[in-house]
């Protein structure tokens, strides 16, 4: 019972881990469309620094489940501390879009 | 507040409590342990040190006597009930075949869970000896100290008292055992334990056993193995229960086009009269044959096409004449325009008519008809210029069909059906490829020079086949009015369509870049894989921690109590911390909120 209900506190966890990204990913990339279509046309050695950039991070997520694999933390424990960074970070990041479009929104107006 | 937080952390605390506190007994359920599936244990009653008799099955002996869940007990333990077994210190043995195969001189390390729920003292838990036998038959003598097994030596790991399966055993020994297999242990070889005991011994209970060859733990291989084999025994029961119930949905499938067809014959079909055979010459000078179907006037029109749209000519209908003068319904039928008083039609003269079917999207579509122009001029009709689909009322030239194609022969001669003057025939076939579900086909015809006045276009009928563009299979059309066509239901369309627009996204450079930190963290909780470094052109792998520490089976008691202290301490920590952050939203003096004001 005790496995079930850890079982089931983590594939929960991870669904809306998931569907957070999966829809901020849709909001940022519809909110950034304009400059990412006049980087990759009129920038494209920007584009590639900015792509090397999110690789870098990309390799760096490597490491944090080997570590945490040595300090023996359950997953379910990380499942929820990586929930609740998550929607920190997914506040942040939306509500600094959000500021964007509205600063856009000005500047046309 | 703060209590608010110390309840969720106690909450999450005490799912990880019990373990804490559980026996060792209860908690070698946690471990891997193999049961001999294939074939039951046995049991057997010593009458002295060197013969032991077979009293019976095991798992049989147990489901007769005091099963009420059988299916869950035999699942997972192996008993024998046996009471007031009072054999002295002869004991009683039982052997089981361990569903694997032992190398000769191998080392092995056998662990047995047994139980009794009889008198504690009637069974000691000392093992006097353990035996194999090479045969598959009734172990009637239980030889001692045979040359097969060598180095036997045992130590009781445990002892306690156990509460399972809806029984309550006063004792369970864990017993570990190491011997050295002096010839090889082959799929018939059981392995066999004798133990001390006398007085009441209750019901004896076998439930697993762990097995290492040669210092190589494969438990696990062959609980898997079993799983293996239930997992298929399932997905066979599984096929089967499917076989079946194909064969009902095909029964089902077969009454249903029964009934549609004994519909049709009875009551007819409410857009069609019937098919009839078009008997004709060809191009060719060879006498063809064409089965068509041939519209009732309801479902048929003429139309003079114009530039700007069509006008209904509407449809006559003559019958052809048995001997006596009078027509003969549902037999040699035709549809005629009455073109007497009419201009001429310099866009072409159309028909069309409602298919009693709707054809789906995405099919082939080829449709072959019989039409007659009772025209002097043999090239009357010299082409097809539209073809019109799906229309509700009179033409439309919906954007519903592509790949379209035609061909026109003039034929030798009409169909025989029918006695007119001066008919000229031809075939045409069309075919196209429906972009959406159509009910409707509607054909314009172009000629040379003007099917004027007094000339009457006959149609006589048709034959339509369709074919399916992805599947090449002929389509099997189905009757509208019972089973309307239903492609996709709208909830499990509706979320297919959501789920591509989330997953279809390309992630474009700087909105990867600005999610980097949500990646980077949501890998936190990511399965660890080895990290591998390439120093000096050679590869070092630095296996995880849980492989070489926290997954051992002697480590998981502290680990629990690890994560109760370390892990409840880390998530009390980021809690509070983001808790904090999680208030301060609420601040409406906060320039981080305020983002309305436009």
């Amino acid at each position: 019972m005790i496995d079930i209900a850890g079982e089931t506190l983590t594939l929960i966890g991870t669904f809306i881990v998931d569907w957070i990204f999966k829809f901020l990913t849709f909001v940022v990339n519809l909110l950034l469309a304009p400059i990412t279509l006049v980087i990759n046309q009129f920038f494209p050695d920007l584009s590639n620094a900015l792509q090397s950039i999110t690789n870098f991070f990309d390799y760096l997520s490597d490491f944090p489940p080997f570590v945490i694999s040595y300090l023996g933390i359950d997953r379910t424990t990380m499942t929820i501390i990586v929930l609740m960074l998550s929607t920190m970070i997914v506040v942040s990041i939306g509500i600094t879009t959000y500021k964007l479009v509205i600063r856009w929104f000005r500047v046309v107006r | 507040m703060k209590r608010c937080y110390l309840i969720f952390i106690l909450f999450v605390s005490v799912l990880f409590i019990p373990n804490v506190f559980a026996d060792r007994i209860t908690h070698v359920f946690d471990e891997d342990w193999a049961f001999p599936t294939t074939r039951t244990p046995l049991f057997y009653g010593c009458s002295n040190s060197s013969n032991c008799s077979l009293l019976g099955n095991m798992s049989e002996a147990w489901d007769y006597n005091y099963s009420d869940d059988p299916n869950e007990i035999i699942n997972r333990s192996y008993a024998y009930y046996v009471r007031n077994l009072n054999n002295d210190s002869n004991g009683f043995a039982f052997s089981f075949y361990p569903d694997t195969i032992i190398p000769y001189n191998a080392n092995v390390s056998m662990n047995i869970l047994v139980c009794n729920t009889g008198s504690s003292s009637a069974l000691t838990g000392n093992p006097i000896r353990a035996y194999i036998m090479k045969s598959s038959g009734q172990w009637l003598n239980m030889i001692q100290s045979s040359n097969l097994l060598s180095s036997f030596t045992y130590d009781i790991w445990d002892r306690n008292s156990l509460s399972t399966f809806g029984w309550t055993f006063n004792n369970c020994f864990l017993v570990r055992t190491h011997f050295r297999a002096e010839s090889d242990f082959l799929e018939d070889t059981q392995v066999g334990f004798r133990f001390s005991g006398s007085g009441n011994i209750g019901t004896f209970a076998f439930l697993g056993y762990q097995l290492s060859i040669n210092g190589i733990d494969i438990t696990n291989q062959i609980a898997e193995q079993i799983s293996s084999i239930r997992d298929l025994e399932e997905s066979i029961n599984e096929v089967n229960d499917n076989l079946s119930s194909v064969e009902r949905i095909a029964q089902d499938n077969s009454d249903s086009l029964s009934k549609i067809v004994e519909h049709l014959e009875e009551a007819g079909d409410p857009n069609l009269l019937g098919t009839q055979n078009l008997k004709f010459t060809d191009s060719n000078g060879e006498i063809s044959v064409l089965p068509v179907y041939y519209p009732s006037a309801n479902y048929f029109k003429f139309y003079n096409v114009t530039s700007n749209g069509y006008t209904d000519l509407g449809t006559s209908e003559q019958y052809d004449f048995n001997d006596d003068g009078g027509a003969i319904p549902f037999s040699t039928k035709y549809f005629y325009t009455n073109v007497s008083g009419k201009p001429a039609y310099p866009n072409g003269l159309g028909v069309q008519w409602t298919s009693s079917y709707l054809i789906p999207s995405d099919f082939k579509v080829n449709v072959d008809a019989i039409i007659g122009v009772n025209t002097s001029n043999s090239n009357a009709i010299t082409s097809i210029s539209k073809v019109y689909a799906g229309a509700n009322v009179g033409f439309h030239e919906a954007d519903l069909v592509s790949d379209f194609d035609s061909m026109i022969t003039r034929l030798d001669s009409c169909p025989d059906s029918f006695t007119l003057n001066d008919q000229t025939c031809y075939k045409v076939s069309v075919q196209f490829t429906t972009k959406n579900a159509i009910e409707r086909v509607g054909l314009v015809f172009k000629s040379s020079s003007n099917i004027s006045l007094g000339n009457w276009l006959t149609f006589y009928g048709y034959d339509i086949n369709t074919l399916d563009v992805d599947s090449k299979i002929s389509a099997t059309w189905r009757y509208s009015e019972d089973e309307p066509f239903v492609e996709n239901s709208g909830a499990s369309y509706a979320l297919s369509q959501i789920s591509d627009l989330f997953d279809n996204i390309n992630d474009s450079s700087i909105s990867t870049l600005v999610l980097s930190p949500l990646s980077f963290i949501s890998s936190f909780d990511d399965a660890c894989s080895p990290l591998t470094f390439t120093i000096f052109g050679s590869d070092i792998t630095l296996p995880c921690g849980d492989t070489i520490f926290w997954n051992r089976t002697e480590v998981q008691p502290f680990k629990i109590i690890w994560n109760l202290i370390f892990g409840g301490f880390s998530l009390w920590f980021v809690t509070t911390k983001f808790i904090k952050a999680f208030e301060g939203w609420a601040d409406p003096f906060s320039d981080k909120v305020e983002v309305f004001d436009l």
